[in-house]
């Protein structure tokens, strides 16, 4: 069944038509900026910054 | 209403001219990759097939790195701005805000293609898809790759553009379809992709050049951040043309929007962290990272795919169902418009994706497992489930309603057309599973010669392999066949098929090369269609797709059992 509260309003006052308030987790959802930034932390923090310490961080093999 | 659009008789969206012209140019860029990647993929494929063993060692690897390129690349994400254009201007009846920025995006993307065609070509470039540094082309190839780079990133600017132009503009109310979500989940995949590509081939241009030095282990990780995130663009853009096939072929429902959008906000969050199972076996990484990274994370997008893989069936099914399509668990599929091309391909992508890729994909991603998975032929295997017979098919599915909703024409061959997603489907799926199963062997990836002729040492696989091999290669020259239909009635279907009249909505047009959803569409659901008067099974009410769930886990288990258990034969304790 399809989910009647699927396609609310979402006008800028955070309200919805009828008045009833939009959801934060809706808010959030309908900015792709919001998305594209949390994207972009998520990724930079726990594979490549994380990756580029470890490499940083490695030490010189003891080869003979 | 502007001159600049024109009302879609079939759909009733307004459709802007503009991003019309861009849906179609980007699309026919990437038939042309499609075709030289399919080309190249029949040459090394009837290499890879000893028995045959058509190209040269230079040859081999050259035409590998065309294909890779042109498949896992150019084909994918030219489609990709095709669907991001199809996503944005025409879903949500907006116009284009800046056409120029479009054109900029579209020529650089096309010049970065032509630069890297010819370095590939020429013999300047036989460095794989991967470019593994110190393996070193000549710099235009990078410059190639960067140009590239930046006009999808242009594009995908362009998109971000358009949905705010159609925001503010109120072209729309509510949230965005979700369609127009799942391709904003692909464009959001795409910018974090695009901007590892370019930490990672500005450097590697450079250091072509002689500028600097690049560290094999940082481009290895940089890379994987481009390489395999470009496929989660796939993924993204896939799932949502499940979503608009579904409702298009057979008026699939969304069971709850809110669940599918967060399976999609799981994507954004997580899925490209994917890339790091690339690296499973370097020794530069700690455990810490390749477990966080592949098992926590990895596994939160993997949770979304399996949301998609239930959600899209059970919107069919109970789409059918609110139609009065109830006779027994399975009547739903039964009586599905098999011979709707945009509908076969939903289902074997679907299919073939979860099943195949999916599995595979979640058990060559353990660390422990991947030891004795990592550069065999098992990884080409996944990635051909997915990104083939999955992402392609979908696209292609998604071309049988294009032509006439975006072209204004009629699928040419429609009978052939009908057949094409078997053919492709098919030949595919026995590619991908022979593939892997000569993985399990021990077959690596990548090799032109694996009897080892001439080297100083010998290594002799089972007998069972040449078999493997062979059913491979069978499997895959039909899957090239349903290709090349597919290209054959592209090209003749956007260049010389029969017009559609102004304002003809297709509607009724028995006969013709029109697909079922557009003749006749799924009736519209109306207030009445609540579902309250569906028989209550035992497995809720969507029984038949309950039942292909629990039959999907079974496999998923089984086979992942069955991986630890090679792997304890292999890495005997004791």
């Amino acid at each position: 069944m399809t989910d009647p509260d699927s396609r609310p309003p979402d006008p800028p006052s955070g309200r919805d038509d009828e008045g009833e308030k939009i959801p934060l987790g809706q808010k959030l959802c309908d900015s792709p900026f919001i998305l594209l930034i949390a994207c972009i932390v998520v990724m930079f923090v726990f594979y490549t910054g994380w990756g580029l310490w470890e490499i940083a961080s490695l030490t010189d093999a003891p080869l003979p | 209403m502007s001159a600049s659009m024109r009302t879609c008789p079939t759909t009733g969206l307004r459709v802007d001219k503009t991003a019309e012209n861009f849906i179609k140019i980007h699309a026919v860029v990437a038939t042309v990759a499609l075709l030289i990647g399919g080309v190249s993929a029949l040459l090394v494929m009837l290499t890879r097939w000893q028995a045959i063993h058509l190209l040269d060692v230079v040859w081999f690897y050259r035409l590998l790195t065309v294909h890779g390129m042109n498949m896992l690349i150019f084909f994918i994400i030219f489609f990709e701005m095709a669907v991001l254009y199809f996503a944005s201007a025409v879903l949500l009846n907006s116009r284009v805000p800046a056409p120029k920025v479009g054109w900029v995006g579209f020529a650089l993307m096309l010049v970065g293609t032509l630069m890297v065609e010819w370095m590939m070509f020429s013999g300047q470039a036989d460095v794989l898809f991967t470019s593994y540094v110190p393996l070193r082309a000549e710099p235009p190839f990078y410059l190639g790759v960067i140009l590239f780079a930046v006009g999808t990133l242009t594009v995908v600017g362009h998109y971000f553009g358009i949905i705010v132009v159609a925001k503010r503009e109120k072209t729309y109310t509510g949230s965005v379809p979700l369609v127009t979500f799942g391709a904003t989940t692909a464009a959001i995949i795409a910018a974090v992709t695009l901007l590892h590509g370019a930490l990672v081939y500005i450097p590697t241009w450079l250091w072509s050049m002689g500028y600097m030095e690049i560290d094999p282990q940082f481009y290895r990780l940089i890379w994987w951040g481009l390489g395999h995130s470009s496929q989660q663009i796939n993924v993204a853009a896939m799932v949502s043309i499940w979503y608009m096939l579904a409702a298009f072929t057979v008026g699939g429902v969304v069971l709850n929007e809110k669940i599918s959008r967060v399976a999609f906000v799981l994507y954004i969050m997580f899925i490209s962290m994917a890339s790091a199972h690339h690296l499973l076996v370097d020794p530069g990484m700690g455990p810490a990272w390749k477990i966080w990274n592949t098992s926590y994370f990895m596994y939160m997008a993997v949770f979304a795919s399996m949301i998609h893989g239930f959600t899209v069936p059970a919107g069919i099914e109970m789409g059918q169902r609110l139609r009065g399509v109830t006779q027994g668990v399975f009547g739903w599929l039964r009586r599905a418009p098999w011979g709707d091309p945009g509908f076969s391909s939903l289902v074997f992508s679907l299919t073939i994706f979860g099943f195949v890729g999916g599995i595979t994909g979640v058990t060559f991603g353990t660390e422990q497992i991947n030891i004795i998975a990592h550069n065999t032929l098992r990884i080409p295997g996944h990635f051909h489930s997915t990104v083939v017979a999955g992402t392609a098919l979908a696209f292609m599915g998604a071309t049988y309603y294009v032509i006439p909703l975006i072209f204004r024409r009629e699928v040419a061959f429609f009978k052939l057309a009908k057949i094409q997603p078997y053919l492709f489907a098919f030949g595919m799926l026995i590619f991908s599973i022979a593939m892997t199963f000569a993985g399990t062997f021990g077959v690596p990836r990548r090799h032109w010669d694996i009897t080892f002729a001439g080297a100083p040492f010998q290594v002799e696989f089972s007998p069972t392999v040449d078999l493997v091999i062979g059913v491979m290669a069978v499997g895959g020259l039909i899957g090239i066949l349903g290709g090349a239909i597919y290209i054959v009635i592209t090209v003749v279907s956007v260049f010389f098929g029969k017009r559609l009249p102004e304002g003809e909505s297709g509607l009724g047009a028995h006969g013709r090369g029109l697909p079922l959803g557009i003749i006749a569409p799924p009736r519209a659901l109306t207030p009445e269609d609540d579902g309250e008067d569906l028989e209550k099974h035992a497995l809720g009410t969507t029984p038949g797709t309950m039942i292909l769930v629990i039959v999907f886990l079974a496999a998923f288990i089984t086979y992942y059992f069955v991986n630890w258990k090679l792997l304890s034969i292999v890495w005997k304790i004791g």
